[in-house]
Parts: structure tokens; sequence; C-alpha cells
């Protein structure tokens, strides 16, 4: 399966939610937000929503910033 | 001490409110902020980049806890970007806030009106309390509020020009047209622009370069506390009239005469 990861080309032989892939990437316990092709997943949902075959992820965080 | 105002669900007191890009660290970012007495920060949302794993979170440092955190949608180009980054930062920090920002041109960082509008549309109608920066243009600003954003950010000069509030007079028509706070948004450079936002009638003032771009920004940060304290306190006490010529203040009856 192929994915693309805050703009990184993914690719994996297993299935993976959004919590094994947060796992994946040591981000885990980081405060964070996830995006799939835009819609917004809730974190209550990261252990039941699943990555699709060409899906775009984006995973978030606060950083400085004014304007 | 000054009266408290509401932005939304919110009673702040502190009329400023800060930016947290551009520090040093985060540490030299904490103490600015605390030196600011500032209760509401901003901060942006960002790809968490996956090859740095261990490195510092700005949460860490400022605590969701102890400050209100305002989400921005700096950088945003269109509605949709601007929509979809006010919702992450709404899941990543449990907040309903957000500081709308969808910029227009690259250059000049002005914001595109139309698309603000009509992202504000959205995230009001989503449940989100939307503080909107745009132009000091007053009829953006009315409507701005009539869709029901919580307050109208109308810039001072240009994001990180540090050139003051250029227009002092379209302020005032926005504070008049509009019954909403007003909260100057970019364009502080030092403290007396601080200062004139506030003896404007202006609710509060948002800045981050006039703090971070200071010599010293823990000082300038205590500085921007003192100036917006100064400037409101003048506005609710009302200056005195304006005069072309001198008036003394001292009583003219009783001179003595040396002659």
């Amino acid at each position: 399966m192929k994915f693309v990861l805050n703009g990184e080309s993914q690719e994996t032989p297993d299935p993976l939610s959004v919590l094994d892939l947060l796992g994946r990437f040591d981000l885990g316990k980081r405060r964070v937000a996830v995006a799939i092709n835009a819609e917004v997943v809730p974190k209550s949902r990261f252990a039941e929503i699943w990555i699709r075959d060409g899906d775009k992820v984006e995973v978030i965080h606060a950083v400085g910033g004014g304007a | 001490m000054s009266s408290s105002y509401r932005l939304g669900d919110l009673e702040l007191r502190s009329r400023l409110i800060i930016g947290t890009g551009k520090y040093k660290s985060f540490e030299e970012n904490r103490l600015a902020l605390d030196a600011s007495g500032a209760e509401m920060i901003t901060v942006a949302v960002r790809r968490v980049d996956l090859t740095t794993r261990s490195s510092g979170s700005l949460l860490d440092w400022i605590p969701p806890d102890r400050f209100h955190i305002l989400p921005n949608t700096a950088g945003c180009t269109t509605a949709m970007e601007a929509i979809t980054t006010a919702q992450l930062a709404r899941e990543l920090l449990d907040t309903k806030l957000v500081k709308l920002e969808v910029i227009g041109d690259p250059r000049t960082l002005f914001p595109d009106t139309t698309a603000t509008l009509e992202a504000a549309r959205v995230l009001v109608a989503d449940g989100f309390t939307v503080l909107p920066y745009i132009t000091d243009d007053p009829v953006a600003c009315m409507r701005l509020e009539e869709i029901g954003c919580a307050a109208v950010m109308p810039l001072g000069a240009p994001i990180g020009s540090g050139l003051g509030i250029r227009n002092p007079a379209n302020i005032r028509i926005i504070l008049e047209s509009v019954s909403c706070p007003v909260i100057v948004d970019a364009g502080v450079g030092t403290a007396s622009d601080a200062a004139i936002a506030l003896e404007l009638g202006c609710t509060a003032v948002l800045m981050n370069s006039g703090i971070a771009g200071a010599k010293d920004p823990i000082k300038m940060a205590h500085a921007m506390k003192l100036a917006v304290e100064a400037g409101r306190a003048a506005y609710e006490a009302g200056r005195m009239p304006r005069r072309l010529h001198a008036q003394a203040s001292s009583p003219e009856a009783g001179l003595i005469d040396l002659s």
C-alpha cells in the first residue's frame, strides 16, 4: 500500500491504522492532529481509522507563530 | 486597574495578545510571555517534522492550561485551507478559538478579503469563535461582524513591518462602525504604537515581531504590558481637547508686579 505522509511517499505491506502510523513514527505520545485527504480525523477514532492506498495524510502540531 | 472584556465565551483582563514566532528559544518565548502579562497567545499549526523526533514542543513550555491558546491559520491562501487548518487546530488544542488569516499576496501579506469572509462564514456556522485578520477597511469589518465574528482584527501596518498604525482615522471609523471588539493585529513596532491603539479605543492589540524582534524581547514585552495599560487607562480617562493655542495652567490673577 502506498500513501503520502506530510508530502513524502510511504509504502507499507501491512494494513495501518492512524494509531499504528503515529506509533511507527514515534508520535504516539506527542500532541498532534491528523487529517486524511483534507478531512480531520478525531483523536477518539485514531485506532479505528485505517489508511487506504493513495491517501494523503497530514500530521500537524503547534509551532511558534504570530501571523 | 482597567476593565475586563469578552471574546466569545472568554473573559480577559490583559489587552495584549502575543505571538510565539521568531523567538530564539522556547525559554525566551516563555519569559517574554510572563513579562507581557498576556493571557492569550497565538500559535501556528504546521506539519510534524518526521525526521527530528526528539525536538521539544512549544506546548511543553507554554502549557495550554495556563494560557488561552489562539491557533492561527497563518500561511493559508485559500478559504478551504484556512477552514481545514482551523478544524485541525480545534482537534489539536480543544479550542473553538481561531485567528483567521487568509493571505492574498505573499509580498505584502495583506489578507484576501473575499476569501476571509467566505472562511469566516463557514467557521462561524461550525461553532468557532472567529477572530479575523483583515485590512483596515471599515466595510470589511462590518461584514465580518454581521457574519458573527467575535471581534475584528484590522492591521495597523503590514505584518512584521513595525511601522505602527498607519491610518488611525480608519481605525476610528472601524470603531464607530462595529460594536464587537476591535483588536489591532500587526504593525506594532514599539510601545507607543500599542498605546495609540488602546487610546483610540481598540479593545486589545495582537503582536509578535514588535516583541520578538526587539534587541531585548523580554524587556520589550514588559514595555508593551505598560503601554497597553497606559493606553487603555488614558482612553477610559478621556483625553483633554486639543487646542491650537496655549492656555496657561497657572492662574492669571494675582501675578506679582516686579516692574
